[in-house]
């Protein structure tokens, strides 16, 4: 997977998990519905983290297309950068990890006796996450 | 001495289904994993016959969003879905769509 589709990938996906939400509680706000989405705790939350988070990532990109143009020249072969390029990969995948969380949270329900299935599966997703990171940027982790 | 107490069904269709969700209250998740089987079997099915595979993550987002939007309707009427269904609900169709924009196949999107 290229850096490219693994960050659009990222980005569609909280794109994608803020306007489910959003669209659910406007559903009930504009049609009054008896249950409303927004009585739920965990996915308010859920989805004001992404929300900024998004945020987050919009002024980092922003700021670092900046860097392109915002080089000079200060002498003979010397050249000063107008800044680090990045991409804020880690406030994206933080959203990835709020979609896991939240789906174990709901789905399997926070008992302890079950949490330890629950964490060693977080942890595998988190290994098979970092590994994607690790190949579409350093290589081939094999 | 009778187990279920039949609905009053001159009083509209809603109401006897409200009666019916109230005597047994695992029929509207049977109801929606119906919906979601359905929509999910059915497209993989058509899409193999079709082109010879399967988008399973693009049927998934599908199935989860056709399930995603009945469940939206029936919070229309009290009684009909509680909030801790609808979450669920709304969980597996963001998994769904998670699960389809991090494929790494070639789908018809």
């Amino acid at each position: 997977m290229g850096q490219i589709r693994f960050i659009v990938g990222l980005v569609m996906a909280a794109l994608f998990a803020v306007a489910i939400i959003s669209f659910a509680i406007g559903f009930a706000n504009d049609n009054s519905a008896f249950v409303d989405l927004s009585n739920n705790s965990k996915i308010s939350s859920f989805s004001t983290d992404t929300d900024t988070n998004m945020e987050s990532f919009t002024t980092t990109v922003n700021g670092s297309g900046k860097a392109f143009f915002e080089n000079k020249l200060i002498g003979e072969d010397t050249e000063t950068a107008g800044g680090q390029f990045k991409t804020n990969t880690l406030g994206v995948v933080a959203t990835m990890s709020s979609i896991i969380t939240l789906g174990f949270q709901e789905i399997f329900g926070q008992d302890t006796n079950f949490g330890i299935i629950l964490g060693a599966i977080t942890g595998l997703f988190a290994l098979m996450a970092w590994l994607y990171i690790w190949k579409t940027w350093k290589g081939n982790p094999d | 001495m009778a187990k279920y107490t039949a609905p009053n069904l001159t009083s509209g269709i809603d109401d006897a289904i409200v009666g019916t969700v109230t005597a047994v209250p695992i029929f509207t998740p049977m109801f929606l994993i119906f919906i979601f089987g359905i929509v999910l079997m059915g497209g993989i099915v058509s899409q193999k016959r079709r082109t010879g595979s399967a988008d399973i993550p693009m049927w998934a987002t599908i199935a989860s969003l056709s399930t995603f939007m009945i469940a939206l309707a029936l919070t229309l009427k009290e009684g009909l879905i509680d909030l801790n269904i609808l979450v669920v609900v709304v969980v597996v169709t963001i998994f769904s769509g998670f699960w389809l924009f991090t494929s790494r196949t070639r789908n018809e999107i």
